[in-house]
């Protein structure tokens, strides 16, 4: 994790000081081709491991519950943030 | 939308990949250097970015708070599988919840932690649930972005994100809810990541 920090802040030092360089614009094209990138691994790390394939019947489903509890229950949670934290317009998150 | 149908269909390549050729070799090793190359490239991107001491001055208080309710959301509903899942109980369901997105992490933790009291077995499947529940999460917070901004507001591809919204999900979020809410969720993803090992230790003890 603390990697990933360091390759943030340097990226943001190395952008602060290339405004100008022009072949550092297509930079948002090449984030949607690299998060493609990192996509395609994960797809083949769950294509190309058979027990996790195989159980996938098995596990899937309460995977999948586990899933949907996490995803609905922070959705909620934020949309509680907003309303509580932003005055009802979230506009502290939104500035 | 069109964005997250190409998410899709990334990760279903990936998986076709998998089935046809086997793993990758060093897949570990492989994903981190993209993920490495993408946080690199997110910097370059926001440091570009010409009202950047804006944008930072955009974490107010309250916003210190957010990772507060994504985990009490998560948590409180994770709880509630246990009344569905009669196989695990209420600490193992909130284990794998609280993975928050961090998949890799989190399901070595619970297989190891588990072992010593419901046996090496239980502890793998128990892990591999929480390896396919946070992979899920993810790609949910990936591909789900601009639905989740559009019902639930533009904190919600935040939350979902879990700890994944500082580095993996941060350009999903950021094109369904705007550059302005960056460091907002650089700072969350941060909070929720280095929590994990904490609440899944706890859980898990």
């Amino acid at each position: 994790m603390f990697y990933v920090i360091l390759f943030v802040l340097f990226g943001i030092l190395i952008g602060r000081y290339t405004r100008r360089v022009a072949a550092l614009r297509c930079i948002n094209s090449s984030v949607s081709l690299t998060v493609g990138a990192l996509l395609v691994v994960l797809g083949w790390a769950v294509g190309g491991d058979g027990a996790l394939l195989r159980g996938i019947g098995r596990w899937g489903g309460e995977a999948l519950l586990l899933c949907a509890a996490g995803v609905l229950g922070s959705a909620l949670a934020a949309w509680v943030f907003v309303r509580l934290m932003g005055n009802g317009r979230g506009e502290e998150v939104e500035r | 939308m069109s964005g997250s149908v190409v998410s899709l269909v990334y990760f279903g390549c990936g998986v076709v990949g998998g089935v046809l050729f086997g793993a990758l070799p060093d897949a570990d090793a492989l994903s981190r250097v993209i993920l490495y190359a993408l946080m690199l490239q997110v910097g370059i991107s926001i440091g570009r970015n010409q009202n950047l001491r804006a944008m930072l001055h955009a974490v107010g208080p309250r916003l210190l708070l957010l990772p507060v309710f994504t985990l009490a959301g998560t948590l409180l509903l994770s709880a509630a599988c246990a009344l569905v899942l009669s196989r695990w109980s209420v600490a193992q369901c909130l284990a794998v919840g609280s993975g928050m997105g961090y998949y890799s992490l989190s399901s070595v933790l619970i297989a190891q932690l588990q072992a010593p009291s419901i046996g090496v077995q239980m502890a793998s499947e128990l892990g591999t649930i929480a390896l396919l529940s946070n992979i899920l999460r993810e790609m949910a917070a990936l591909c789900g972005a601009p639905l989740l901004r559009r019902f639930f507001g533009r904190a919600a591809p935040i939350a979902v994100a879990g700890a994944t919204s500082a580095d993996v999900t941060l350009p999903a979020i950021v094109r369904a809810s705007g550059g302005g809410v960056v460091a907002a969720s650089v700072f969350h993803g941060l909070v929720l990541d280095f929590s994990v090992p904490f609440w899944v230790g706890l859980f898990c003890g």
